[in-house]
């Protein structure tokens, strides 16, 4: 009857798909296919796997965790040896045909080695920077350096990071100033003072000096003031400083000696740096002491002495210095160019500039570097009582503020410049001004004036313009603006020179403009080879960061010039492209700090300090307010943390090209921005909130941990408003489509919320309540009901607060009356929308995007996109359910199944194991691992005592102590010991069994030990982490359970897996849409099938179908699907067909039909076949109402009738005025409390239909909720714009059909109005409900399968196992499922196929290990174990004994625990095993 | 900078001191203003109710003046404003070829009638729209002598300045920031309250005081309940409203331009604000502020 399938072709066709999307739909696809034989690559752009539902607390309509559906499918899908992860990863392109794609994978880089990463959490602890948690909805915070959520997927950590914020990107010295200020901000003082000095190694003094060009960058400005981050710096200099030096000095391991000449900031940096690489070196200075213009120019009110002696002293660690030592006079130039291989000229420019006016060396003339010179060493220099500075610069501000304090009593600062030319920064003259000096601008000395040998005063002049109109320095002074001005002193401070006399003339450099010696901005080369200059002396505009980014220049280029490297290869300056404040920043208004400073008069009165700088806790706070715009801050902490050195920085993105057959996308939706619906105050008003993140305070792992608590004020709040349809049906926010979810999860979030308080009161302010899937109406009705949600249809246009109490009013209309009510909390039921990522996507992958922008599909072709190889699942083909995700999922592994069916199996991983050692002879002799994991473990619990107490167990031959038992170079160490000691058991002493048994057991078989010789004992999640505070405890209990662990394993023996072979060939049950499809699709795959139809003919509902809501011609379908079956030769076709027995189990089933003539009783004949798998697909049928007139009246007529009479022509439907349409005739009733989902959208079809027919007929629509998810909105939408009128009636006030004499006359309350209608319609078609198909009751005794309340077969699991039943091996879709349209009905069959080729794509079936076993000589039949196992797994044999088929069993082992006469053990926890456990934990009970 | 003006005929009659206010911060900020020569009446809520065909023309012709000087025209009434930002879009979408039948028809009128043609190429800018943003913005900013330090103050932006979005369009009509960006740059303090955008009651003043006053009542309570210690608007009726209806004790309502002028420290303002129906000198004394 079935043909062999063709022997697939070695056309080269790939076995190995890529998955987009790491959400509970690319889970299910790459586990379906990796089930099937296929290499998959799971590409999400998120750290873990997980999607959406990681975020979930509940899932409707059951109320089970999310999590805890999830956690083990994410487990299934990092532990498969055929699914490859790739975190962080965006697919760009793809290339090829169908079977034969490349696929360009970016992997964004994770910054933390997941080899490595053992998720201990210390970098997290020391991380400084902290950002609202997206995965809260920003409702929490959590650090730079992060894992998605506890339960990551893979559980490792990486670093966001965007990019070098423009505080640091702007500093000449690159100090990283993000990082010291997140530093601060935890009040870690001692390491920001690190972070500073890897760039500027004086924070203290540059704190106080520098001009700060990071302050006028800082993205903080934009909202209020830049953060004040010198005063930070300072603040790290002061309260972080540790006289040990920071990085140690290294050994002298260069030959080459390196000669500074100067020991000033550029000077200092260049020798500390070469220094810290190795090199002698020799830092001359000509003054007494280092620091150069820190230490004697700027003056001790500014920079105090003693903190610019500690930081230069720490830098001249290990360094050569001479001072006292004048180039040219106490070594000679040449001295030098014999003595160092290189030299580092940064001697500053120490002369102070000369004006070529009369008297200006007259006595009183002093000049101001100089003085400030002589004053900052110790020196008083003489001052009159009135001095005039000449000069608009820093200098000139610090030479008349130090006159001040040298007693002069009249200042006055002249300058040529206007107030804003002036060189001096705004801050220096406000504080000179502050002091009590005159600032006179655009006045210019003409000349001294002297008498009796002293100076007099100065003449000045008026100037009208000092520069010239291009902007170059030319003075025009007014004609006559003389003025004398009588001075004691004049101070002159008009530039800075350089003193370079010491370079003789042949040394082969040139100066310039009085003695500069510029060189190479990149590289700091000078003219001659091996000489560099930095600093001042260079002529470039000067600052104190400038000099040391100079100085560390000229040291990279000093060691590349010893090393015969390129001076400037590489290093080239990136343009400087500012970074931007993180998007979506929320800040709250806050002024910088001020420091404290002296007051005038205590200030004047010497030189102490008059910039008090900010406290700590000042100085914290202000650090707070970083807005973290690179978000890491590379501030290395968590680096210097991690012990296995997983932590780099320097990771750069990877792109990955993979070869692939086939795509399948996955990648979810994003959910509507409530920021843009401002009328309800979204993001103004604290206590609206969107019901995603309502959903994560109801979650254990939300930022409340489950306690519902109001943002404003923390309190429980008690009237909970949830408002439906946030951007969902809704036009003028581009989604006029219904978002099919929002109806279900508010109704959750309702129930969740009063389960967790039930003080809640929840009130569903609606449209129309859509709950249109299995088990939903129940669902809302119970929340109603039992659960008291109050549930109120009107369309909510305004939220108010109030302003005191942040409650919030709610208007809203119903029962003809306008009510005023105020609610603790609002929650916005936001709708779906396509993912982010949908248009990138869709062009680099090349497949169409429909005008809501999800993945284009057509009806009949659910899975597929635009482009051939590409397919879809989940909610990015439009929004929908979990349920539906994973149908969708599984179909598309199904498509992509049948296109690469000769690729099948071609590029698994198969791994090859030594041979198993046979121990069952040896004595047991346990090798003990206990874990440090870090210190995670071993911070509590005293790991060397555990190991020396584990060695003292009876049986142990080994115990060791491990930092990380599960990185690879302990897993290898395992297996040395093993052979070594001849171990035959293993304990692992570390962390839980969820995450790392199927590792360990891995590594048995590798050692050549069967893998269930193996036992862990967790002593981290159940030890350390809970008894933090009580050590000794901790390690009392780990070795409790070490004991109990090896107590255990002694026992263990080995458990083998063997072999059931599969007969590769299906059973489909129903010859409908979803059977054929289902058939057509094995087919594809090779898979021989039998496709059973109890009617003469194929096709079931379908063929009373003729056009979809969407225009698709259904008999143009059924045509086409029934001749490909009948031409398939691997479909067998039984008609008129009834199965009669099926025995079997998962891969092999026998049954017995019996097969009819297709006339009739007579002739049937019995036909016995084997399978391996079978899908039921037996469809529902239609109900036949018994009311309204319906059989009594022929102007009554269904659904299905009238789209007959359409299709059949105009005829008496032409002639008709009025038609009325009723909506749930025999659904969401009693007896049939269930919708009958597609009624809805029959209505509006056949509605529209009949508009098409007659414009003119009046069409009424009466209903209850019109049901029209997904995009089946705009069809909605369209026959109320063509004129059809919906009235919707109350459920407790059904209309009342009459029947007259010309017409019918239907009486209906219209709920919206509250008014009584009377319609007197020409016809009345009843929109009759789906029920499950006739005979379904008999097929699931037959198959033994469960059925839900209202007749439909009952899948395992509503929302991840909609295909699956807990017998193995049989599958379920289409109608039999529950009410479907034939899309649904398509892709749930092809689902099913995936999932029975889980079992058909291999020849035989591995079963065994931890499953139950029967001894039959103590089973008495009774019957409990049948009972009791939820999977009904265990028969009664013809031997009267109970047998549980190894293939089938799931290992939960309910049975071994209730059998009364112990017959059963489940492998792996055998009675003596368990026994020998709980002894070991009370050794005293044990020995009585 | 020069922009054209148009006064319309409240800031000549009950917001007299948003008209000289308006003068006055703006020739501060260096921006002439340069008045429509032979402006006539925007049409107003009048011309709204009765003509669609005139509610197009009337801001029409007034902007055709305002593209003769070949400048945007400053108008600082809300429902001029409104009316002629609404012309604008008109004549833009009559210039594309589209428009509805009366748009087109006031189009060719306005322009057989005056001789210029209006293609809506000049805009109408409200004194608020050039403040929060831009130039305006950065003009302010620097101008600011004396911050309104301590003033809590409920930005209230009635109806007609911000709707419809589609054609008015310079702020968010739910979630306005605008008036708030203003009064952050003046040093001034503004609340977050529900009333920002509601409806004042309008020209219902004359015919329907009751109901006015009911809406003025609650508008006045609210901003107090949210702390204000006064209203600031940009429409005159809205300040007439709420200062003439709110109830008995009510807070001060400034137009926004006064505030400005007082950050400004413009010594004109005093003459300004004695014209107010509620006395704002106790509080702005209190606030040292005058």
């Amino acid at each position: 009857m079935i043909m062999a399938p063709d022997h697939a072709g070695a056309d080269g066709t790939l076995g190995s798909v890529l998955v987009v999307g790491g959400g509970i739909g690319g889970m299910q696809a790459a586990l379906d296919l990796a089930a099937a034989g296929y290499f998959v690559h799971l590409a999400t752009a998120e750290p873990s796997i997980g999607g959406k539902m990681a975020r979930l607390d509940k899932t409707f309509p059951t109320n089970d965790c999310a999590m805890c559906l999830l956690g083990p499918r994410m487990t299934d899908c990092q532990n498969h040896q055929n699914i490859q992860l790739h975190t962080v990863a965006c697919v760009e392109s793809l290339a090829g045909t169908p079977g034969h794609f490349s696929a360009r994978i970016r992997k964004r880089a994770r910054y933390v080695d997941i080899n490595e990463c053992t998720a201990c959490g210390e970098c997290e602890a020391v991380c400084p920077v902290e950002v609202p948690d997206a995965f809260n909805l920003g409702r929490s915070n959590r650090k730079a350096i992060y894992r998605l959520f506890p339960q990551s997927v893979p559980n490792k950590y990486l670093i966001e990071k965007r990019g070098t914020p423009p505080c640091r990107a702007t500093c000449p010295s690159s100090c990283n100033a993000q990082g010291f200020v997140a530093l601060i901000a935890g009040g870690k003082f001692a390491e920001a003072a690190e972070v500073v000095q890897r760039r500027v190694p004086f924070p203290g003094t540059v704190g106080r000096v520098c001009h700060h060009p990071c302050e006028s960058e800082c993205n903080r400005g934009d909202f209020d003031e830049p953060v004040s981050i010198a005063a930070l710096k300072r603040a790290a200099g002061d309260f972080g400083w540790d006289d040990r030096p920071l990085t140690p000095v290294p050994d002298l391991t260069c030959a080459e000696r390196v000669a500074v000449i100067g020991a000033g900031p550029a000077g200092l940096v260049a020798a500390r740096d070469l220094r810290l690489l190795g090199y002698p070196v020799t830092l001359f200075e000509a003054l007494p002491v280092a620091g150069g213009i820190l230490r004697a120019g700027i003056p001790r009110y500014r920079l105090p002495a003693d903190i610019v002696d500690r930081e230069v002293a720490a830098c001249l660690e290990g360094i050569d210095f001479r001072p006292n030592t004048r180039i040219g006079v106490d070594v000679t130039w040449a001295d030098l160019r014999r003595d160092y291989q290189a030299i580092i000229i940064a001697i500053g420019l120490q002369k102070s500039g000369r004006l070529p006016i009369d008297s200006a060396d007259a006595p009183g003339v002093v000049y101001g570097l100089d003085m400030l010179r002589e004053t900052a060493l110790g020196g008083r220099p003489e001052v009159g009582a009135r001095v005039v500075v000449i000069g608009g610069g820093a200098v000139a501000m610090d030479g008349a503020r130090t006159a001040l304090r040298l007693g002069a009593r009249k200042v006055v600062a002249a300058c040529v410049e206007a107030p804003h030319e002036m060189p001096a920064h705004p801050w220096e003259v406000d504080e000179a001004k502050e002091e009590g000096i005159a600032i006179r601008t655009r006045w210019g000395p003409k000349r001294i004036v002297v008498k009796g040998g002293r100076v007099a005063g100065v003449e000045m002049r008026r100037v009208a313009s000092a520069f010239d109109p291009d902007g170059r320095f030319n003075i025009r002074y007014v004609e006559g603006g003389e003025e004398f001005w009588p001075a004691d002193t004049v101070i002159m401070c008009i530039g800075q020179a350089a003193d370079s006399a010491f370079l003789p003339g042949d040394a082969g450099l040139k100066t310039v403009r009085g003695g500069m010696l510029p060189s190479d901005a990149l590289t700091r080369a000078t003219a001659i080879p091996g000489v560099f200059s930095c600093g001042d002396i260079t002529g470039e505009p000067g600052s104190v960061v400038a000099a040391i980014s100079a100085g560390h220049a000229a040291a990279v280029s000093a060691e590349r010039y010893l090393n015969g490297q390129d001076l400037a290869a590489g290093r080239e300056v990136e343009p400087y492209c500012k970074l931007k404040a993180p998007d979506g920043v929320k800040v709250v208004v806050k002024k910088r700090a001020r420091a404290r400073h002296l007051a005038p008069a205590a200030a004047l009165s010497g030189f102490a300090e008059v910039n008090l700088g900010l406290t700590p806790e000042e100085a914290s706070e202000e650090a707070k307010r970083c807005l973290d715009c690179g978000i890491c801050s590379e501030c290395l902490q968590c680096e210097k943390k991690c012990e296995k050195k997983a932590v780099h920085h320097d990771d750069k993105d990877e792109v990955l090209d993979v070869n692939v057959g086939a795509v399948v996308l996955a990648p979810g939706f994003d959910l509507h921005d409530a920021n843009l619906e401002g009328e309800y105050g979204y993001g103004i008003y604290p206590n609206v909130l969107t019901s995603y993140e309502f959903e994560r305070l109801l979650s254990s792992t939300g930022p409340t941990t489950g306690e519902v608590r109001r943002p404003s004020d923390g309190a429980h709040p008690q009237k909970v408003a949830f408002l439906q349809c946030v951007g969902s049906r809704d036009a003028s926010c581009g989604a006029e489509y219904c978002s099919s979810i929002c109806c279900l999860y508010v109704t959750k979030e309702a129930v969740v919320a009063k389960e967790h308080d039930k003080h809640i009161e929840p009130t569903v302010f609606y449209l129309d309540v859509r709950a249109f899937g299995k088990g939903f109406d129940r669902y809302v009705d119970t929340a109603r009901d039992v659960y008291g949600v109050r549930y109120i249809r009107s369309l909510i246009s305004a939220v108010r607060e109030d302003p005191v109490t942040h409650s919030l009013a709610i208007t809203y209309y119903t029962d003809k009356a306008r009510h005023e009510e105020e609610f603790d909390l609002v929650v916005l039921a936001t709708g779906a929308r396509p993912p982010a990522a949908a248009k990138d996507l869709a062009a680099g992958l090349g497949f169409e995007l429909n005008e809501y922008g999800f993945a284009r599909t057509s009806e009949f072709t659910p899975v597929r996109t635009t482009r051939p190889g590409v397919y879809v699942a989940g909610a990015f083909r439009g929004p929908q359910d979990i349920p539906e995700t994973v149908m969708t999922a599984s179909a598309a592994a199904g498509e992509v199944g049948a296109l690469l069916a000769s690729g099948r199996g071609t590029e698994v991983r198969v791994k090859e194991y030594p041979p198993e050692r046979d121990v069952a002879d040896e004595e047991p002799r346990v090798g003990v691992f206990i874990c440090r994991c870090g210190i995670n473990i071993a911070s509590v619990v005293d790991v060397a005592a555990v190991v020396e107490y584990a060695l003292s167990l009876p049986g142990v031959a080994h115990a060791q102590e491990t930092l990380y038992t599960c990185s690879q170079d302990s897993l290898k160490g395992i297996r040395e010991v093993a052979r070594d000691k001849g171990l035959n058991r293993v304990v692992v002493a570390s962390c839980t069994i969820r995450t790392h048994q199927a590792l360990f057991r891995e590594n048995m078989r590798e050692a050549g030990l069967n893998q269930f010789l193996f036992e862990m004992a967790n002593i981290r999640d159940q030890c350390s982490w809970v008894h933090k505070d009580d050590p000794a405890g901790a390690t009392t209990k780990a070795q409790d359970l070490v004991r109990m662990a090896v107590a255990k394993v002694k026992r263990h023996r080995a458990l083998s897996l063997e072999a059931v072979p599969v007969t590769q060939r299906a059973l489909v049950i129903g010859g409908g849409i979803a059977g054929m499809t289902a058939a057509l699709l094995l087919a594809e795959q090779g898979v021989g099938t039998y496709l059973v139809e109890r009617e003469p003919a194929l096709g079931g509902n379908l063929r009373r179908l003729y056009r979809t809501l969407d225009g698709g011609d259904v008999q143009a379908l059924l045509d086409g699907v029934t001749g490909r079956v009948a031409a398939d030769r691997l479909v067998g076709t039984y008609l008129d067909t009834v199965i009669e027995d099926v025995s079997g189990h998962a891969g092999h089933f026998t049954a017995t039909l019996s097969v009819g003539g297709g006339d009739g009783a007579d002739g049937r004949r019995q036909e016995k076949i084997e399978f391996g798998a079978t899908i039921v697909a037996t469809g529902a049928g239609e109900l036949t109402p018994a009311e309204y007139l319906y059989g009594q009246s022929e102007r009554v007529v269904t659904g299905l009738e009238l789209e007959e009479m359409l299709v059949s022509g105009p005829g008496r439907l032409g002639a008709m005025r009025e038609v009325a349409f009723m909506q749930c005739v025999g659904s969401r009733q009693k007896d049939h409390d269930y919708c009958s989902r597609v009624c809805c959208a029959e209505t509006v079809k056949n509605a529209l239909e009949l508009k098409k027919l007659n414009p003119r007929l009046r069409i009424y629509v009466l209903h209850r909720d019109m049901r029209t998810y997904g995009f089946m909105e705009g069809h909605y939408r369209r026959a109320r714009e063509a004129g059809v009128v919906f009235i919707p009636f109350r459920d407790e006030e059904p209309p009342a059909v009459n029947d007259g004499r010309r017409w019918l006359e239907v009486a209906a309350r219209d709920r919206a109005s509250g008014l009584d209608l009377t319609l007197r319609p020409d016809l009345l078609v009843l929109a009759a409900g789906t029920i499950p198909a006739p005979g379904t009751k008999e097929l699931a005794s037959l198959l033994k399968l469960p059925t839900n309340e209202d007749g439909f077969f009952l899948e395992t699991h509503i929302k991840l196992g909609p295909m699956d039943f807990p017998s193995q091996g049989v599958f379920l879709c289409g109608a039999a499922h529950g009410p479907k349209f034939i899309s649904e009905a398509v892709y749930q069959a092809q689902g099913a196929v995936a999932r029975a080729m889980g079992i058909l794509s291999k020849p035989e079936l591995m079963v065994g290990g931890t499953v139950a076993r029967v001894d039959k000589e103590k089973c008495a039949a009774c019957l409990t174990c049948v009972r009791v196992c939820p999977f009904t797994v265990p028969r009664i044999t013809a031997e009267h004994v109970a047998a549980i088929a190894a293939v089938e069993c799931q290992g939960c082992g309910t049975c071994a625990a209730e059998c009364p006469g112990r017959a059963i053990e489940l492998g792996f926890y055998e009675g003596d095993q368990l026994k020998a456990k709980i002894g070991a934990l009370f050794p005293e009970a044990a020995g009585s | 900078m020069k922009l054209a003006y148009y006064p319309g005929c409240s800031l000549d009659g009950t917001g007299v001191e948003y008209g000289k206010s308006t003068r006055a911060v703006f020739a501060r900020l260096g921006v002439e203003l340069e008045d429509l020569p032979g402006w006539t009446c925007c049409g107003a809520t009048s011309a709204h109710a009765t003509s669609s065909y005139l509610s197009v023309a009337l801001p029409l012709r007034n902007l055709s003046l305002a593209e003769a000087l070949g400048r945007d025209v400053l108008v600082p009434c809300a429902a001029c404003f409104n009316a002629m930002r609404r012309a604008g879009a008109a004549a833009r979408a009559v210039a594309a070829g589209g428009g509805s039948e009366e748009e087109r028809h006031a189009v060719t009128e306005v322009a057989a009638t005056t001789g210029r043609a209006c293609t809506g190429k000049f805009r109408a800018v409200h004194p608020l729209e050039f403040l929060s943003a831009g130039d305006g913005a950065k003009l302010l900013k620097e101008q600011v002598s004396r911050p309104l330090e301590g003033l809590r103050i409920a930005p209230y932006y009635g109806c007609l300045l911000l709707r419809p979005a589609r054609e008015i369009g310079f702020d968010d009509p739910e979630r306005p920031q605008s008036m708030g960006r203003v009064l952050r740059a003046l040093g001034a303090e503004p609340v977050t309250w529900s009333g920002h955008v509601d409806c004042c009651g309008a020209s219902l003043g004359i015919s329907s005081p009751d109901l006015v006053t009911t809406l003025t009542v609650r508008l006045q309570g609210q901003a107090r309940r949210a702390g204000a210690a006064a209203i600031v608007t940009a429409c005159p009726l809205c300040q007439t409203n709420l200062e003439g209806r709110g109830g008995k004790s009510r807070l001060p309502v400034f137009f926004i331009t006064e505030l400005v002028g007082l950050a400004l420290g413009l010594k004109t303002t005093r003459s300004w604000l004695r014209r107010h129906l509620v006395n704002p000198f106790p509080l702005l004394r209190s606030l040292k502020l005058a």
